[in-house]
């Protein structure tokens, strides 16, 4: 009897646990406005950043932004132009995160969808592209 | 005067060489030559662990002497400290010492830094009191590297000369203290002499005169580099009594510097320096700065070199190119702010004064200047500026333009005055041109708090063509005149909120715009949120307005929760319906027609669709829409539920003779979509009805 009470409540306690996570389910492709504007303007950046990716000037970094890692890798003459590309890029990232929680109607959700959005990034990166682990240190892909 | 933070002060190098030198020399003489037990003593050597001097410690000194089969010297030295500065494994070894009465030279010596071997051949002279030393790199390079010093003196007063040809700039940098190396200079060479005069202990006079060229350094991120970087520098310092008056001057004719955020390439930067030291203060009198293509400053500075303290500095700039000033200087300090993709011209002057850690005040003019934002934020052209400001003091100026854009909508010649106090920036009062009108402002306030700019005003709003307004923000077209009175806009933490309500008259009703909130302005993606209601507007001049087909009465409008991103709405509730009241209620045909493209086919029952020919207009009793917009898909409804099962809605209710009667069946619609079918039907002068 006492087994079945424990069995029983075991599996409601799972459902509720099912139900929640697909009730909070995060639309990572929501797709408002300021969404389609971000991803656009990051596309076209990208064009500009794959360069400093491949040559691990540019890493992706853990909390899914990225950061000028290797200077040395840039010309003297680059390195002001790659910190204003890499600025703009936080920007957006950061702001992409923002609406991202907000077109899912939880603003609060914004770290969850950066840490998801840091994994995706990694996993997406090519090869030879550096990118930041958990514990901070840097590891090419 | 003896400035004891000057290490090389507290106890005078060439002096103190010359001394030891010489005392070591007597020693020398003493012990090995003039000694009976000379031939008996084929050399000495002995050890010390460790001295301390005022001028330097050392650990594991060694000094070897043998004087068979020819007087030969090593010394060798694992650690030195000198004035805060360290070496480590020192070697010299003289294998030719020529020993006198009068002195001693060495012509074949090696001197170990580290790595790297240098030739080192000394001449001690008693008698002409001189001591020389040439230094070469071993093997010899092309270069023809040579250093040279010579320190003579007369009685208490002596002059040392260092000149140094084709020098390699990394014999330096091995010198430089440990803690300092995370600047690694890779190469550089140097020509030119340094001069250096005192008498006793104490330096009265120094000079320099030293070209740098192919210098490259950097550290470990590449965050702060320099590469293919030529310098002249010229300086010299004299003692006066207790003071000193010195002087010094850079230029800097080629290379480039990155040193983050800042970028500068060589193209002839001038920076001199003069001044003079007085009691542990160093107080610059002359300063100035000449930025090639970008223009010259000049400056005064006091600062207390004990406590490292910047007392006052006066800086003041005029005429600079601002195009060149923004892309070096200004623009990589702003990354994060919406000047970050902002290009500048024009010219601005500068003049600011700090004193004990405090700014008490700056004065910004600013000639012809013109801010244009890559993704048309914002732009200004034609900016002319007097910004003062003081730190205790209010003071007066006023920025002027002949035009500016801010989020599309242009605004026209305008001049504002400001008053400038402490942490605050104030408008009493001005008016700007906005489009067809104006925006007076009223008590403007800004206030820099520890979270960033905060401002408020209140003001006006002068009539402003709709038409234009919705032009410029690129939205749907709307017809009328906005105006009214702003009770209250405040802007803080990105944020622009608005109390009260904004009137304003359009369609011959009235339009109230209140709960005003954007956020994020100028940003990439602005966030609009207000509630909105138009009260008894004149269908008539609407659906003209829209070439949407002649539709006569008046209808009450409200749209709730709307909420613009990017401008595009994202969200709403509005509700459409007919305004209480007495008035003419028709409707022509081709509304109807535009009516059911918007409700979805089988809008009409088929007795209608077959007068509806007929007639060119018909009366209606009531009017009413309603849409829920979540993201992009619009909930739909009419005036009521046409059926019991709620599927269809009524949108037009008809009365009298010929009355129509308008169904929609569109309950969820993409609103996109449903905007472009709208443009269809408008566009086109024969619609198709289903």
């Amino acid at each position: 009897m006492y087994k079945q009470l424990i069995r029983c409540t075991a599996l409601v306690l799972l459902g509720l646990f099912l139900w929640a996570g697909h009730a909070g389910a995060v639309d990572f492709e929501a797709n408002t406005p300021a969404v389609t504007r971000l991803k656009q303007n990051m596309q076209q950046r990208h064009n500009q950043l794959a360069p400093f990716y491949d040559t691990g000037a540019v890493g992706l970094t853990r909390d899914g932004l990225i950061v000028l890692r290797d200077a040395n890798a840039v010309p003297l003459s680059g390195r002001q132009a790659v910190n204003a590309l890499v600025a703009a890029e936080n920007q957006d990232r950061n702001a992409l995160y923002r609406e991202i929680a907000l077109a899912n109607n939880h603003p609060e959700w914004e770290n969850d969808i950066r840490s998801t959005f840091a994994q995706r990034w990694i996993a997406s990166a090519r090869s030879g592209w550096w990118y930041q682990q958990g514990n901070g240190t840097w590891q090419k892909k | 005067m003896k400035p004891d933070w000057l290490w090389f002060h507290r106890d005078i190098f060439p002096s103190r060489v010359c001394r030891l030198f010489a005392r070591f020399w007597l020693f020398f003489l003493i012990s090995v030559l003039s000694s009976p037990a000379v031939a008996a003593l084929p050399g000495f050597e002995f050890m010390l662990q460790h001295i301390r001097h005022p001028v330097f410690t050392a650990r594991s000194a060694e000094i070897k002497f043998t004087a068979f089969p020819s007087p030969a010297l090593v010394v060798t030295l694992d650690d030195l400290v000198m004035g805060g500065h360290r070496w480590r494994n020192l070697r010299m070894e003289c294998n030719q010492i020529h020993v006198s009465r009068d002195g001693a030279d060495c012509d074949a010596g090696v001197l170990r830094l580290g790595k790297k071997s240098l030739s080192v051949n000394v001449q001690f002279s008693l008698q002409r009191k001189s001591l020389i030393i040439g230094i070469q790199p071993v093997p010899v390079t092309g270069a023809r590297e040579k250093w040279r010093l010579e320190i003579g003196w007369q009685e208490d007063k002596w002059h040392g000369v260092l000149k140094i040809m084709n020098g390699d700039g990394t014999l330096l940098a091995d010198l430089l203290p440990l803690e300092e190396k995370q600047i690694q200079i890779h190469q550089a060479r140097l020509n030119g002499e340094i001069h250096l005069s005192g008498s006793g202990v104490a330096i009265s006079a120094l000079s320099a005169h030293l070209n740098v060229s192919q210098l490259s350094f950097g550290d470990a991120s590449g965050l702060h580099a320099g590469e293919h970087i030529s310098l002249q520098m010229d300086a010299d310092a004299r003692q006066t009594g207790k003071d000193w008056q010195w002087r010094g001057k850079i230029a800097w004719p080629e290379g480039e510097i990155f040193w983050q955020p800042f970028y500068f390439s060589g193209q002839g930067h001038e920076f001199a320096i003069a001044g003079t030291l007085h009691d542990r203060h160093i107080n610059v009198t002359h300063g100035r700065v000449d930025l090639a293509g970008i223009g010259k400053a000049k400056f005064s500075a006091v600062a207390d070199v004990a406590g490292r303290t910047l007392q006052q500095i006066r800086f003041s700039a005029t005429d600079l190119e601002l195009s060149p000033l923004f892309d070096s200087i200004l623009r990589p300090l702003a990354v994060d702010t919406a000047l970050a993709e902002t290009s500048a011209s024009g010219r601005a002057d500068f003049d600011w004064h700090y004193r004990d850690g405090e700014h008490q005040s700056l004065v910004i003019d600013l000639q012809d200047v013109s801010l244009i934002d890559a993704h048309d934020r914002f732009s200004i052209e034609e900016l002319n500026a007097h910004i003062p400001w003081n730190h205790d003091e209010k003071r007066n100026g006023s920025i002027q333009f002949d035009n500016a854009r801010v989020l599309g909508i242009p605004l026209g010649a305008t001049r504002i005055p400001i008053e400038t106090k402490g942490a605050q920036f104030s408008i009493p009062r001005a008016e700007v041109a906005v489009l067809d009108g104006k925006m007076q402002i009223e008590n403007f306030l800004a206030i820099h708090e520890t979270t960033g700019w905060q401002w408020q005003f209140n003001g006006a709003l002068l009539p402003i063509s709709m038409e234009k307004l919705t032009e410029a923000l690129r939205i749907q077209p709307m017809y009328g005149t906005l105006s009214g009175t702003i009770p209250k806009m405040r802007y803080a933490n990105s944020t622009i909120t608005m109390e009260g309500e904004l009137v304003s008259g359009i369609f011959d009703g009235v339009a109230v715009a209140r709960n005003l909130v954007l956020e994020n302005p100028l940003s990439l993606t602005p966030h609009l949120i207000m509630d909105m209601a138009m009260h008894h507007v004149d269908l008539d001049l609407l659906t003209r307005a829209y070439s949407f087909g002649s539709m006569q009465g008046r209808v009450d409008v409200e749209v709730n929760n709307l909420e613009l991103v990017d401008w595009e709405p994202v969200r709403f509730d509005t509700k459409l319906v007919s305004s209480a009241g007495n008035y003419k209620r028709r409707i022509s045909q081709a509304a109807i027609k535009n009516l059911i493209a918007l409700g979805g086919g089988g809008a009409v029952t088929a007795i209608q669709r077959s007068f509806l020919g007929l007639f060119g207009q018909f009366s209606y009793a009531e009017i009413g829409w309603r849409c829920k917009l979540r993201g992009h898909i619009c909930q739909m409804g009419g005036i009521e539920p046409a059926t019991s099962d709620g599927k269809s809605y009524v949108l037009v209710k008809g009365s009298g003779i010929p009355a129509i009667t308008i169904t929609g069946y569109n309950q969820e619609v993409d609103w996109p979509e449903l905007l472009k079918r709208l443009e269809r039907a408008v566009e086109s002068s024969n619609p198709i009805i289903h």
